[in-house]
């Protein structure tokens, strides 16, 4: 290995064009998550946020002193100034969905998680961590490059190309960020005691404010319980390790899924699991998302044309 | 027009691009590693001098749910509010064992909030805050104001897998605090 060959290989990861598609898609998902994220704070939102919240801005400016970005600390606190705040980050959302002003509507998402996350850091999760950041990433890439009221506009200009590709850089960025989660999850797990011993599951599944459905297999059982957590192990070691093997992408793809819906089934961490499922699509490969896509379209017209009685067009 | 000609000359940034994107990536990805390690005091030392630029924006990171190990009881809340003529309301946080499928989905902050971090006595800082707030929230009576609150936390530790895998949890309980309520508390 030489010096040369390195920066080619960096060059060919990092600077390659990649296809739009699955970008779009995740901007797409991504957006309605950010709506979603909106409207779970709503029934709370003076409780965790209002000027009388349960935990006043005072104290947490005292537990953090460090000058942080919190736009509702840019004003005197006050009802309409927090329901501005909200009333953006919906507005941007919405937009983001759309591709309408992607960029800047990505930028105040940003803005807006990091705000929520700042004013009152402890009700947030992993899940909000990662959706920061992911919003952070998705301000480099040109996300409405396709699929968004963006490039409806663009297109009734005289000298409008349609974008075939776009530059990858930020993309990797997001890839490697979904990376960064699972390698962080398995460094951390696998020295505990627990996980080691193949009893994690057994009690994460008795924690009663989190459990949802009842597990597919009883993890009270001591073999289920081990296979449960061994094999959450080996699938985050493989999620960033072998998801970057090219014939294997597909298959940790498949086992990713399979986790976050048996986690998202049996406990009740709503958005986490969700935004790693939408930004799993990040690994599809366009050319396979627009087949998918393509036969989607077959199949849907096939069921409309069954649905529409005879004799109509 | 792009982004980035509002920053740079166009032809520049053609030849500095890769250079510059190089070095971003670089040095934000670095410092989310040092993050994700700063238990380790060579990491945390490298990241001190750009914490201020780290906590500004957010990016402070940690995916360690269920890490080590996964929290080992069960825990919850409730206050006991005594009123000006002595009475006294016993108020139970929010529990989403006992809550359907929807607000469990929409309430899961307090699950957040209450179990993993006041329940952690990581925050003792917090517990003022929530005892006026508890104190507000129970200011109902005419001329009866709320004078003390007091927060407890329950906790059930889940048997080992090896004990009798039906054996009830055990539960402690432990005062968090007992707050005297002032008038002003209350506004």
């Amino acid at each position: 290995m030489t010096f040369a060959r390195i920066v080619q290989l960096w060059d060919e990861f990092w600077f390659t064009d990649v296809s739009p598609q699955c970008l779009a898609m995740f901007r797409i998902l991504f957006g309605l998550l950010l709506l979603q994220f909106a409207l779970f704070l709503l029934p709370d939102l003076f409780t965790w946020y209002g000027p009388r919240a349960i935990i006043s801005a005072n104290s947490i400016s005292e537990a953090n002193p460090t000058v942080v970005l919190d736009l509702l600390n840019m004003a005197p606190q006050s009802s309409s100034w927090l329901l501005c705040v909200y009333g953006a980050f919906i507005v941007a959302a919405g937009c983001l969905t759309l591709g309408f002003c992607t960029r800047l509507a990505c930028a105040i998402c940003f803005v807006m998680l990091t705000t929520f996350y700042h004013h009152n850091p402890y009700l947030l999760n992993s899940g909000d961590s990662l959706m920061r950041l992911l919003a952070f990433w998705l301000i480099f890439t040109d996300s409405g490059a396709i699929w968004s009221i963006d490039d409806k506009l663009a297109r009734k200009k005289p000298n409008y190309k349609p974008k075939e590709k776009i530059a990858g850089w930020a993309v990797r960025c997001l890839q490697l960020q979904l990376a960064v989660v699972y390698y962080h999850a398995f460094v951390t797990k696998s020295p505990g005691w627990v996980w080691a011993s193949g009893s994690a599951v057994y009690f994460a599944a008795r924690l009663e404010n989190l459990s949802r459905f009842p597990f597919p297999l009883d993890p009270n059982i001591d073999w289920v319980s081990s296979a449960w957590t061994w094999g959450t192990l080996f699938i985050e070691f493989c999620l960033f390790t072998l998801i970057w093997i090219k014939e294997l992408r597909y298959y940790m793809l498949g086992m990713a899924l399979c986790l976050h819906l048996c986690i998202d089934w049996t406990m009740n961490i709503p958005q986490f699991e969700w935004v790693m499922m939408a930004t799993l699509i990040l690994f599809v490969y366009p050319n396979d998302l627009t087949t998918f896509l393509n036969w989607l379209k077959t199949k849907y017209s096939i069921v409309v044309k069954k649905r529409l009685p005879t004799g109509s067009s | 027009m792009e982004w980035s000609d509002l920053l740079i000359d166009r032809e520049l940034w053609k030849k500095l691009r890769k250079v510059i994107i190089s070095l971003f990536v670089i040095f934000n990805f670095g410092l989310i590693y040092l993050c994700l390690e700063r238990n380790n005091l060579l990491a945390a030392r490298m990241l001190k001098p750009f914490w201020n630029y780290f906590l500004f924006f957010g990016f402070e990171q940690d995916y360690s749910v269920f890490a080590p190990s996964p929290i080992q009881a069960n825990v919850n809340f409730v206050a006991t509010i005594t009123y000006k003529d002595g009475i006294c309301k016993l108020y139970q946080f929010q529990r989403l064992d006992r809550v359907n499928l929807t607000n469990k989905v929409t309430q899961e902050r307090w699950r957040k909030f209450l179990d993993d971090n006041l329940g952690s006595d990581r925050y003792p800082f917090l517990y003022k805050d929530i005892a006026k707030f508890v104190a507000r929230k129970n200011n109902i009576l005419k001329d009866n104001p709320p004078i003390a609150v007091c927060i407890y936390r329950y906790t059930g530790i889940v048997p080992p897998p090896e004990a009798k895998k039906n054996n009830p949890n055990v539960y402690s309980i432990k005062p968090l605090i007992a707050y005297e309520v002032r008038p002003e508390d209350l506004k």
